[in-house]
């Protein structure tokens, strides 16, 4: 039977969360197994969309893993913040480390792995990124920038959709080909600058400030170089992404790309209405845990001679 | 505010206890009844706001998720109508223990409304608010059956729409509600208005559904102290557009406020 235990933690025990711990049998060899944090998903609180959070949590301890869902700041039974405003995006590396402080404390856990979806994603990115306890990231729509093959498919897809009779003519291939030279020409353009000061703070919850992409390929290499795994799965209910193939268009070469999995789910929506899509993409999160070491050893620390 | 899981320790229920936040204790408990699926999860956060709110105005609250919804144990599809008013009873029975409390009124959104209605006499509430309450389940489940079959054929929700995609009649807007328990809230009928005890009972309306308007007309037949809150709030419970909008209570917070603070002087 699966224990669940609701506890509060971070300053003020301002953060709400509930540990879903295995099954008796499974419990002793889950301490060696890294813990599992689910992160919110907009402002759904930590049970997710469509009840999705507490399923994933019953699976995982049912497949040997401690996992916590927890509510970050502000958002279901977690208090808001009474210090001084800071950005969303360092609240949520704050909320993430007190997280795991409480775990690595409470209940000895030798590493995390951190997952999202959607702006839990992005945060799961943020909070990888940060703190090296963290050695595995699961993304279920995370990174989509759009590549040719997303304006190739695109192109298409409108065609079909619109139900065009007439074939298509020479002219208005070369019309939307110069379209997607041009979109291309912008996403090669250097990033814009940085929001002005205070701007990020009016922003709501469900802007996803996602990195520009050479900014994302370099902290994805930090995080890979530091022997980080991670799956990205993406669905085709986020119009940004449209085949697995786009992955590595949008990050081509990288270095470590062995530590990563890529899963594409073409019938999937965004938020995973369908059950039988969701236990698919339960087993693949199953599947890449078990890839992923227990606790941090960072390979650029490997190199360094003794 | 205590998190605590609470009941058989098989299967615990997750519950959350605040106490009067505002200097003044009306020795006065609520215990909010939530709705369950994806209502459940709509309505989390207008529930919070809810049990603030009657904080502020001097009642200890206590929130709490049925069994296989939300944060308690179990599956939903293993969930029975029994079940849930035994978790009712549980609920009252910890917030009177927790808080020690004279009185305790319910509070129910949706199917926990009529849960709350069909439980209040083993609970024996001093007061209970309805709001949206399900009056016929039929009508409930076959509402969120279109819902359902909108969703899985909305082109902005799947890029590659199957339109002979069909889930299992109880796979009900991302939730298996197991045949078992559809059938049985197939047969709920919270008409006649006999099935809520004497007690004082507000009927909250933040939808449109006939039903309600039925509900209504027929408890002022039979009761006419009963208060009635038609609200500005607009809930759409069967529209699939706002399926994962979370609600905000609105003006419905203060209609049942003040009709709670009206039960307990």
């Amino acid at each position: 039977m699966l224990t669940e235990r609701v506890h509060k933690f971070g300053p003020d025990d301002s953060l709400l969360g509930i540990v879903t711990l295995p099954p008796r049998p499974l419990l002793e060899a889950s301490a060696e197994r890294p813990f599992i944090l689910l992160l919110n998903s907009g402002i759904v609180h930590r049970v997710g969309p469509f009840g999705m959070a507490v399923r994933l949590a019953r699976d995982l301890a049912a497949r040997g893993y401690r996992v916590l869902r927890f509510d970050q700041t502000g958002l279901g039974d977690s208090l808001p913040s009474r210090g001084a405003p800071i950005s969303l995006a360092k609240q949520i590396v704050m909320d993430g480390r007190a997280a795991m402080d409480f775990l690595t404390t409470r209940y000895e856990a030798p590493g995390f792995v951190v997952g999202g979806l959607c702006t839990g994603a992005l945060n799961a990115h943020r909070i990888c990124l940060a703190d090296e306890r963290v050695v595995g990231m699961w993304m279920l729509d995370g990174y989509a920038y759009p590549t040719r093959w997303y304006y190739h498919r695109e192109v298409i897809a409108r065609r079909i959709r619109a139900q065009v009779s007439k074939p298509i003519s020479l002219s208005e291939v070369r019309r939307l080909a110069t379209r997607a030279k041009e979109k291309l020409v912008e996403l090669r353009a250097p990033p814009p600058s940085k929001a002005p000061a205070g701007e990020e703070d009016r922003r709501t919850i469900f802007y996803q400030d996602w990195p520009a992409i050479a900014d994302a390929r370099s902290e994805i290499e930090q995080m890979l170089a530091r022997g980080v795994r991670a799956l990205f799965v993406y669905t085709a209910g986020w119009s940004s992404f449209v085949d697995a193939r786009q992955f590595d268009e949008m990050f081509p070469r990288l270095e470590r790309r062995d530590q990563i999995s890529v899963v594409y789910y073409p019938r999937a929506d965004h938020t995973y209405l369908a059950l039988e899509d969701r236990d698919a993409m339960f087993r693949d999160v199953g599947t890449f845990l078990g890839t992923v070491k227990p606790s941090s050893t960072s390979l650029l620390q490997k190199k360094v001679p003794s | 505010m205590t998190a605590l899981y609470f009941g058989d320790s098989e299967s615990p229920l997750f519950g959350v206890w605040s106490q009067p936040s505002n200097g003044k204790d009306r020795d006065h408990g609520v215990v909010l009844c939530p709705p369950i699926a994806q209502e459940h999860v709509r309505t989390h956060w207008a529930l919070r706001q809810v049990a603030s709110a009657l904080c502020r105005a001097g009642f200890h609250t206590f929130r709490f998720d049925w069994f296989g919804v939300g944060d308690s144990a179990g599956d939903l599809q293993d969930a029975t109508i029994a079940r849930w008013k035994e978790d009712l009873v549980g609920a009252a029975q910890e917030l009177r223990d927790a808080a020690g409390v004279a009185a305790i009124s319910l509070v129910g959104v949706r199917l926990g409304a009529t849960v709350a209605a069909l439980a209040s006499e083993e609970v024996r509430p001093s007061s209970i608010v309805l709001w949206d309450p399900v009056v016929r389940g039929r009508d409930y489940l076959a509402g969120l059956g279109a819902m359902t079959r909108s969703l899985l054929t909305d082109p902005t929700r799947f890029w590659n729409v199957e339109p002979s995609r069909i889930a299992p009649r109880a796979h009900l807007v991302g939730f298996d509600f197991g045949e078992a328990l559809f059938s049985e809230i197939e047969r709920v009928e919270l008409a006649p208005p006999a099935a809520i005890s004497r007690v004082p009972v507000c009927l909250l309306r933040s939808s449109e559904d006939p039903s309600l308007t039925e509900l209504g007309a027929s408890l002022r037949d039979s009761r006419p102290d009963v208060t009635i809150r038609d609200t500005d709030l607009r809930s759409h419970w069967t529209n699939a557009e706002y399926i994962e909008e979370m609600l905000l209570p609105g003006d419905a917070l203060r209609a049942l406020t003040s009709f709670l603070e009206g039960q307990a002087l």
